[in-house]
């Protein structure tokens, strides 16, 4: 139902509505996007102008050598893990969002929300803090008398890190599939025999598939994108692909390599954003 | 042995009526320690008048602000972010709200394509969209300008605002819309009389999600910061990776505070769950 | 009752022992105690908020009673979790799991308890033939009509060999038609079973055509638990008189003279009524249905009430007829629309009322 156009000429207001938010887009998002994407194919050398001309050659340098492989490798790796253990530990603050009493909804969405409007730099430098050798982890644990913990500048500490900052979008995403599952069906599974464990891997887990996969995607997807937690946390021995993009765009200023290095990692979150879509329409549909 | 057998069968029967959600509960409430600890951990160190972070804190001081208040990078700083926070939620939510009323009222071909294009930004990872830039406003010359700053927070800010508009939008009561138009109004009339006041809290909502955004970006803006446009994530970044001591905690302390008025504010306006 | 003929007396099945739920201030149910014998239908009867769901949902255990006890079968069952007291149970929405088949849906309950495969299959398939299934087994149940998919919910909650089958308003969401040939069909099918039925309905044409006995609530509690028959034409108090179908309610103080009683009104007019047990002076309540009002022409009887006629509604088979007796006090009468009716009247026609003083009793 259109509330405002009746007639032909008032195409052009619309028009003019969109105006400043899509030329704004296309000139400064789309438009370097794509130029960037150009640079990508050109040559590069460190002083001087480079000589004109199309070249792979950085795509090529990219796959072509081991250390690059081996730091997308790794960025796919803590992607993953990251995504999995965020799945596993958000999946019950998902349903218990879901589930408990409006009061206590509310508070666990707050809970939720405010990492998620916290900068990421000041997340990751709260991990610093907890995660490095005078933070209160390794305080408990020499109460305790165990050896202090070695997280910061390892894998293992950057993964614990992007977990707390990953955690809030695969709970949303969760929450948002465990909302479709009608409270009714854990009732008639608990009355014909039952137990909560065996409610949720009868009821909940089948039917809040399509978001758990949802979910899990997103948070790969992000994750293969970070930037400050792995730097601040992780530093030299953890280098992923956005912290190549980084050094070369600002260090060696090797902007052709760069571009390539950014429009692939570019290709593989547009391709997961799309499989995201797909899921949750199949959510959608799967629990009519 | 009949007393401990039926001591664990009792123990049994607490687990499957009472145990079960204990645990449950036990485990939700370390999950939501796990989310908040680190930014308690910061507030935390902001006040320990130690030069290295220690824990437990060796004492309580304001000290570490009071040496904000004398020192002009980090007052610069927060003075450009909030500049450019304030600016960027004006820009990006009057276009975001009038595209908004493009994509939900007008029956345009090439409707779902444009929705596509505005949440795009969304779509990009950070460091991606920085470099791209990077290389666009270098050849102007405008790295470290404010303006190629604006430019790319409004880019940044603008999905949040039609997400949350059109959902606004969508979810008013076409019907009295309808019924202005019945009794007389012209098209211009309605949408100034009528909606707009309608989605006056979804605008709030998404002016507040965009001066977030702009306030807390860090990643794009290292690429275009250069050196007179460091913003205050970008400072504290910086900063960090070469100091210990807990001066930038007291920082973080202050945009902490700022960003959860801000999230109080917005979460007795709109539904998120 | 002598000792044989209790004996014979099939056992108790249910028992509601002082039942008490609140949620915070609010109270739902208040001391609800009740017996329900084996074999029996009882339907619980109520307008929304009355607590009736709210009963089903403790015998189930789903709610936890504030105070109070449920006994089935003679055991408490009162701390007895949920998934442990083998009660079947037919929800609103079925609530049957869209992820799985038919076949798996009825194998639900069967699977929790450990029956071993080949006896599951030949259970199911029972319980689909009973509902009159047999052939839908491979099916989802978002490919079945709302009458099947309230079949096979049924089955589900049969085939576990229940002590008690629970339904809770589960005729709701079908059409008119479909209502009530499902409520026949689900009173067949607990014949055959021959299983404790307690059905929660807001339909007093539901309850009164299924139900042995019928308890109707109100605000949490009992007002009356009888037979059909017994509370539709003896009920308890005004609110079950004027639940169950129209009742015309007149208080007024009787008075007995030669062997008849009337109750006479305050307006004057003296209605006849059935023989009461009152004190003279002390005022009473009398409830009449309209189907037993006659309504006879000015000049035939001489015995009956004059009437005005203000109003006739027609509700198809037959018409309400609002008559007015006196400013203060009017009486409906139900006139049926067939053929061979009386001479037909119209909206201002003066009327003479008459009715069995049976049919007027006291509450």
């Amino acid at each position: 139902m259109n509330a405002f156009v009746v007639n032909r000429r008032a195409r052009w207001q619309y028009l003019l509505m969109l105006a400043p938010s899509v030329l704004l887009l296309a000139a400064f998002f789309l438009l370097p996007l794509a130029d960037m994407f150009l640079r990508s194919f050109e040559h590069f050398v460190p002083f001087g102008n480079p000589p004109p001309g199309f070249t792979l050659e950085n795509y090529a340098k990219f796959v072509g050598d081991s250390f690059y492989r081996l730091t997308l490798g790794r960025t796919l790796l803590l992607g993953a893990t990251v995504a999995i253990i965020s799945l596993i530990v958000g999946f019950p603050m998902a349903y218990a969002i879901v589930r408990v009493r409006p009061g206590l909804r509310a508070f666990l969405t707050v809970i939720i929300l405010v990492p998620l409007m916290t900068s990421v730099i000041i997340r990751s430098y709260g991990w610093m803090i907890l995660l490095g050798e005078g933070g209160p982890l390794a305080s408990l644990l020499a109460v305790f008398g165990l050896p202090r913990p070695r997280l910061m500048y390892t894998f293992w500490g950057t993964v614990i890190a992007l977990v707390q900052v990953m955690m809030p979008f695969m709970v949303l995403t969760l929450a948002a599939a465990i909302q479709q599952i009608s409270p009714t069906l854990e009732d008639a599974s608990r009355n014909l025999g039952a137990g909560r464990l065996r409610m949720f891997i009868d009821v909940i887990l089948p039917l809040s598939l399509p978001g758990v996969a949802a979910g899990t995607v997103l948070v790969f997807a992000l994750s293969i994108s970070a930037f400050a937690t792995p730097v601040l946390i992780g530093g030299a021995s953890v280098k992923v692909v956005a912290t190549v993009v980084y050094e070369q765009a600002l260090t060696v200023i090797n902007w052709p390599f760069a571009s390539a290095t950014s429009f692939l990692l570019m290709s593989v979150t547009l391709c997961l954003a799309l499989i995201q879509a797909k899921l949750v329409a199949w959510g959608a549909r799967w629990n009519q | 042995m009949e007393p401990v057998s039926r001591l664990l069968r009792s123990v049994g029967r607490w687990f499957d009526s009472h145990g079960a959600s204990f645990c449950f509960s036990l485990f939700i409430a370390l999950v939501c320690v796990f989310l908040l600890a680190p930014i308690a951990v910061v507030i935390i160190a902001a006040f320990n008048p130690a030069r290295y972070v220690t824990f437990p804190p060796q004492g309580f001081t304001f000290g570490w602000f009071v040496e904000i208040a004398k020192n002009s990078d980090i007052l610069d700083a927060a003075w450009l972010s909030l500049r450019i926070a304030v600016i960027t939620a004006v820009i990006a939510t009057v276009s975001g709200t009038l595209a908004s009323l493009v994509l939900t009222r007008s029956r345009m071909p090439g409707v779902d394509i444009l929705k596509l294009l505005l949440l795009s930004p969304l779509l990009v990872p950070g460091v991606v969209f920085g470099i791209a830039l990077l290389i666009f406003f270098n050849q102007y010359g405008m790295i470290g300008s404010v303006s190629a700053i604006l430019t790319a927070h409004i880019c940044l800010t603008l999905p949040y605002v039609v997400r949350t508009v059109t959902a606004g939008l969508e979810s008013i009561d076409r019907s009295i819309e309808d019924s202005a138009r019945s009794l007389g109004a012209s098209p211009a009339t309605v949408l100034l009389t009528v909606t707009l006041p309608s989605i006056r809290s979804s605008m709030f909502a998404g002016a507040i999600f965009a001066f977030l955004v702009s306030f807390d970006e860090a990643i794009v803006t290292l690429f275009l910061a250069g050196v007179q446009g460091v913003t205050l994530p970008v400072f504290i970044f910086q900063y960090v990776q070469y100091n210990s001591d807990p001066l930038v905690a007291a920082v973080a302390c202050i945009m902490v505070l700022v960003t959860s008025a801000a999230v109080v504010t917005v979460i007795r306006k709109v539904r998120v769950i | 009752m002598s000792v044989e003929m209790r004996s014979r007396q099939p056992p108790v099945a249910l028992e509601l022992d002082n039942l008490f739920k609140a949620y915070g201030d609010v109270r739902v149910v208040h001391g609800i105690s009740l017996q329900i014998r084996q074999g029996e239908f009882i339907s619980l009867l109520g307008p929304s908020g009355c607590g009736k769901s709210t009963t089903l949902r403790m015998i189930a255990g789903f709610e936890r009673p504030n105070s109070g006890r449920i006994l089935v079968e003679g055991k408490d069952v009162t701390e007895v979790p949920v998934h442990k007291r083998n009660l079947g149970m037919v929800f609103q929405n079925y609530g049957l799991f869209p992820h799985m088949t038919v076949d798996d849906n009825v194998a639900y309950g069967l699977k929790r308890r450990g029956v071993p495969a080949a006896e599951r299959r030949d259970r199911v398939a029972d319980a689909l033939r009973m509902v009159r299934l047999p052939d839908m087994g491979k099916r989802y149940p978002k490919q079945l009509s709302g009458g099947q998919q309230q079949r096979v919910a049924l089955a589900r909650a049969l085939v576990i060999r229940p002590s008690l089958l629970l339904l809770d308003e589960p005729l709701s969401s079908l059409d008119a038609k479909l209502r009530v040939e499902m409520r026949e069909e689900i009173r067949e099918l607990q014949r055959q079973a021959n299983v404790t039925t307690v059905f929660v309905t807001h339909d007093q044409d539901e309850a009164l055509s299924v139900s042995d006995r019928i308890v109707v609530m109100r605000a949490g509690y009992i007002e009356q638990m009888d037979s059909p028959e017994a509370v539709y034409s003896r009920p308890a108090t005004c609110f079950v008189a004027d639940f169950m179908g129209e009742a015309n309610i007149v208080e007024g103080v009787p008075s007995i003279d030669g062997g008849q009683t009337h109750l006479v009104h305050k307006s004057g007019v003296r209605l006849p009524m059935a023989e009461m047990e009152a004190q003279s002076g002390a005022s009473a309540t009398i409830g009449i249905r309209p189907e037993a009002i006659r309504i006879g022409h000015l000049a035939d009887d001489s015995q009956g009430i004059q009437a005005i006629v203000e109003d006739i509604t027609y509700r198809g088979a037959f018409s309400m007829v609002r008559c007015r007796v006196s400013p203060s006090l009017e009486l409906r009468a139900i006139r049926m629309n067939t053929s061979e009716t009386v001479e037909p009247f119209a909206v201002g026609d003066t009327v003479r009322l008459a009715w069995p003083a049976n049919a007027a009793r006291a509450i």
